[in-house]
């Protein structure tokens, strides 16, 4: 019995080195250690909406950031403030301020204008009050939007707000042939509504 | 086949009826006497508790605390005498009885434990009617290969699947899945990428193996993941003698899949006692097809193998296991959306923006999966100790997932969008201590480490790295008719994360440590009681944990396909449940019939709550939900039953039933199982010309429509009930002079458009429709097998 005992323990120890060797030194290769930083997805942070008057010399911007990204810091928007009655010429821009230095992704969406296209809605009280027409083209002469101007009808005037907004919405359509200039695609990249107020 | 279980079945109606006669002291008298002593056959030591048994006579005994037996009062012949106890497998002699006669039983024990919670698996009820294991066997399984694991246990009553299109499905045990379901191979507890309800399983569905489910929890052996469930895949045998193989071929007609696998076994090859078996398997499937449209993208392409070789004597033996698992899937491409909107317009167009061609080729997005395993078993008898057993296993899981596209580009991405690499490695070691009296038991210690790397370019979980530990005892009485059982488990966890700051003002991004410490306790009580010949009843109380996992502490984004934006949480504690559980038992003749009803409450109860205020990024506003806890309660009936109308004709029918609900809002839990009924019907006929063993099975599933749900919190209400029919034919046929199993057979026969609630592409397509499969088994070395065979019995 004592004999058997021994044999045991033995066996017992033998088990429990392997065992406790292999699952606590194990290898090194799975060290996790630091997360890997060097290949971050691009982003869009910051959609800034520049308006030039016309006939008038001075530029008005509003700016949608969200500098960290999707979660953290939520994201602020600015009211884009026009005049009744008057006609602009405007320009999108588009950046990732999550960069080091920032990216600038409106020349990449220049660049892929064949799989773009934003579609710009006013919403609420500035519907009928607001045209907006794209006047860029891409190869297929289909509309992208990166240019437009908007045209403001004379009228009362209208406080901005998340119901009397301008929804700023960009396709991305893959493939490229499936963009037709009037459907939007299954897969938005970028959806702002930007508050608009019409002062007199 | 036939005949066999129906000896089995008179077996143990006769030992039950011998058991109740005993208690009557019905006896006749004659001269011989039978005797005799009962030993395990492993650990040498006298078994006491086990019935020897003379079904013509109806009469037998029970060994006492020496395993000895004596039965007197017999008369001359020829009788069969069988010896059996609860967790060996029962030996049946033929004797010839004219003087007193000595002999002695030597009962091997069954390969699997019972286990506190069970089912009883649909087809395969008459062996374990006290004892609480079996369910698919390796035979039952070969019915439906080529399909994923998930699509096999749908069967069982009570489990369903999370479904992502045709060729991910996550098992769902009676409402619970992921983190919550444990899922044991070949004895390791499977390591792999559980971060989303899109991430499955990664088992062959070829490799030869039984499959177990344990439904509720089984936390004191299996540790933490099993607070849902356990799903064991546990490969068959390795041969003693001879060599073996067998070629599988399938064709499916919905996604034109082809699939097969070839396996090879033997033994003795280099030295007695050594097992050998060699099995790879490959399926290649295009896009599959709802009713009335393709569904773009959704094929796959999946490449397994595995090498077992095994040794054994009689006091031990060793095995050594090594797998390979390799797909790539496709994503439903329209599931691949960019925010909301596109979501709601993708539910209120009910089906697919543009029509696609079937195509084999699979683009972005797409996952692609490897999962390698390695484990090293070991057992030793140490005669009047016990057994003792040892199990290493390393496993690495590498999952990358690809996006349809590099941004704002019709490029296909160039790397994963993300990439992640887990490693594990555990220990278990287990004595399996010899019967004192009555009383059996195990005690056990596990041991795990494991790390995850990532390297893609979207942060899903943290880096981390994790130990854990156990120690558990189990103890079981027993008097034939009455078992109880009882055990407990302590565990350990140690993790810790590293995780990557996001703060756009500091120049270097930082990299904390954050550690997270858990531990508690599990326990169980339980009995099974054969109250009556034929019936018996089952009944479980146990606590069981789980430590809150990696994305449920720090997911932080939108979840691609369901547009949500989930946020972690910290401070989550851990989650505990409670269960009750009771199964009624009856099986006769020609009716099986099983009822189980559960009650599981539990504490800290982990889910996704819907802030009020949705999330606003570049792409709109996203509803945001945030881990929460709270108290919860899942509750459920399962019945299962089957009547032999005749020889050739079987009826059966089974329901599942489950009800969640969050105690502290009032409200259904999400996504829980819509309730299920099943029926089926099957004919079996001898031989039908150049058929043998024609064996035709007529199934119909009905699904209700969930109406149990939060409104408001869901983007759309759940689709309506559904009834899917099935057809199988299966037979025998001699192609040359091998023995060829054949089976054909359609799913979705009526080809039905449907959605289930629990199919994470609800909101965009229906389910696949119509399915021809083929089916063929061709046993490679049949003849020469034989052969061997012979020559070994000389």
């Amino acid at each position: 019995m004592k004999r058997n005992w021994n044999k045991w323990l033995e066996m017992l120890a033998c088990f429990g080195v392997i065992a406790t060797l292999s699952v606590v030194a194990g290898c090194k290769e799975d060290n996790p250690g630091d997360p890997n930083d060097g290949n971050e997805q691009e982003l869009i942070t910051k959609v800034i909406l520049t308006l030039t008057e016309n006939g008038m010399g001075r530029a008005i911007t509003a700016t949608f950031r969200d500098p960290d990204g999707v979660g953290g810091v939520n994201a602020t928007v600015d009211t884009l403030k026009v005049k009744a009655g008057s006609a602009y010429t405007g320009a999108m821009a588009l950046a990732d301020e999550s960069k080091n230095p920032p990216t600038d992704i409106t020349a990449e969406i220049a660049d892929e204008k064949d799989a773009h296209q934003f579609f710009n809605t006013p919403n609420g009280a500035l519907a009928g009050r607001l045209t907006i027409t794209i006047t860029d083209k891409d190869s297929r002469n289909l509309p992208v939007g990166l240019a437009f101007t908007i045209a403001v009808t004379a009228g009362a005037p209208v406080t901005g707000s998340a119901a009397n907004s301008v929804k700023v919405a960009l396709s991305h359509y893959d493939p490229a042939s499936t963009k037709n200039g009037t459907t939007p695609s299954s897969e938005t990249d970028v959806e702002i509504d930007f508050p608009v107020n019409i002062a007199n | 086949m036939k005949t066999l279980s129906s000896s089995k079945l008179f077996l143990l109606w006769a030992s039950l009826s011998f058991i109740a006669a005993s208690h009557a002291g019905i006896w006749t008298a004659g001269k011989i006497r039978f005797k005799g002593r009962v030993f395990d056959a492993a650990t040498k030591a006298p078994l006491p508790g086990a019935t020897i048994f003379f079904p013509a006579l109806q009469k037998g005994a029970v060994s006492n605390q020496n395993g000895e037996f004596n039965i007197d009062g017999l008369e001359k012949g020829t009788y069969k005498v069988a010896c059996q106890f609860i967790g060996y497998t029962t030996i049946e002699l033929t004797l010839s009885l004219s003087k007193d006669t000595e002999q002695n039983f030597n009962l091997k024990p069954k390969t699997l434990e019972g286990s506190e919670v069970t089912v009883t698996g649909e087809r395969d009820p008459l062996k374990d009617a006290k004892q609480a294991v079996t369910v698919l066997s390796s035979e039952e399984l070969d019915k439906m290969r080529g399909q994923t694991l998930g699509e096999t246990l749908k069967e069982i009553p009570g489990v369903t699947t999370l479904q992502t299109g045709p060729s991910i499905a996550k098992p769902v045990i009676r409402g619970l899945h992921s983190q919550r379901i444990l899922v044991l191979n070949a004895g390791v507890p499977q390591e792999g990428q559980q971060w989303g309800g899109e991430h499955a399983p990664e088992i062959d569905p070829f490799a030869p193996a039984r499959i177990e489910v344990l439904k509720g929890a089984a936390g004191v052996e299996y540790g933490v993941g099993a607070i849902g469930g356990v799903i064991r895949i546990i490969p068959c045998e390795l041969p003693a003698s001879g060599i073996d193989g067998e070629l599988t071929l399938n064709a499916f007609s919905n996604n034109r899949q082809g699939a097969g696998s070839l396996l090879f076994e033997g033994a003795n090859l280099l030295f007695s006692g050594l097992g050998w078996r060699m099995q790879g398997s490959l399926r290649k499937a295009g896009d599959a097809h709802a009713p009335k449209f393709n569904l773009q993208n959704t094929g796959f392409e999946e490449g397994d193998y595995s090498g077992t070789l095994g040794f054994q004597k009689s006091r031990g033996g060793v095995q050594l296991i090594y797998s390979h698992f390799g797909t790539t899937l496709g994503i439903y491409r329209g599931a691949h959306i960019g925010n909301v909107s596109d979501l709601l317009h993708a539910i209120e167009r009910g089906e697919p923006a543009s029509n696609t061609d079937f195509t084999y080729d699979v683009k972005g997005p797409k996952q692609e999966i490897s999962h390698n395993l390695l484990s090293l078993k070991a057992d030793y008898h140490l005669g009047s100790l016990g057994k003792l057993e040892m199990q290493y296993g390393w496993q690495q899981n590498n999952r990358q997932e690809f996006d349809a596209h590099k941004p704002f580009s019709s490029e296909p991405p160039t790397a994963p969008s993300f990439d992640l690499t887990l490693t594990t490695y555990t220990a278990d070691f287990s004595l399996r201590h010899a019967p004192v009296k009555n009383v059996f038991g195990k005690i056990g210690f596990t041991g795990m480490r494991q790390g995850n790397v990532q390297t893609g370019t979207i942060l899903l979980i943290p880096n981390f790295r994790a130990y854990s530990g156990g120690a558990y005892l189990r103890e079981s009485w027993t008097n034939g008719a009455l078992t109880l059982e009882a055990g407990g488990r302590y565990d350990y966890r140690w993790i810790k994360a590293f995780i990557l700051e996001n703060r756009p003002e500091a120049e270097e991004k930082n990299v904390v440590n954050r550690l997270h410490e858990y531990r508690n306790l599990s326990g169980v009580a339980g009995l099974i009681y054969q109250f009556a010949p034929e019936w018996s009843i089952a009944a479980n109380a146990g606590t069981a944990w789980r430590p809150p996992s990696l994305n449920e502490l720090y997911s932080n984004g939108v979840h691609h396909g369901t547009a949500q934006f989930e946020i972690g949480n910290l401070n989550l504690q851990n989650e505990r449940s409670f269960s009750l559980d009771a199964t009624l038992r009856h099986v006769s003749a020609r009716h099986r019939f099983e009822l189980s009803a559960y009650d599981n409450r539990f504490d800290h109860f982990i889910y996704l709550y819907p802030e009020p205020e949705p999330t606003l990024t570049i792409r709109g506003a996203f509803p945001t939900f945030r881990y929460l806890q709270a108290e919860a309660r899942l509750r459920g009936l399962e019945v299962s039953a089957a009547r032999q109308i005749n020889r050739f004709f079987n009826l059966g029918v089974t329901a599942a039933l489950v009800r969640g609900n969050n105690l502290d809002d009032h409200a259904p839990l999400y996504q829980m199982p819509a309730d299920r009924l099943r029926l089926h019907a099957d004919f079996n006929l001898p031989k039908v010309s150049v058929f043998s063993e024609v064996h035709i099975e007529a199934t119909a599933t009905l699904v209700g429509k969930q109406k149990r749900f939060l409104p408001n919190a869901d983007y759309a209400d759940p689709p309506p009930g559904y009834v899917l029919s099935d057809l199988l034919f299966h037979t025998r046929i001699a192609l040359g002079t091998l023995p060829v199993r054949l089976n054909f057979g359609v799913r979705n026969l009526f080809n039905v458009s449907y959605r289930d609630y629990l199919s994470r592409y609800r909101y965009f397509i229906d389910d696949a429709g119509r399915d021809f499969v083929l089916r063929l088994h061709i046993p490679v070395f049949t003849k020469f097998s034989e052969v061997h065979h012979e020559t070994q019995l000389e």
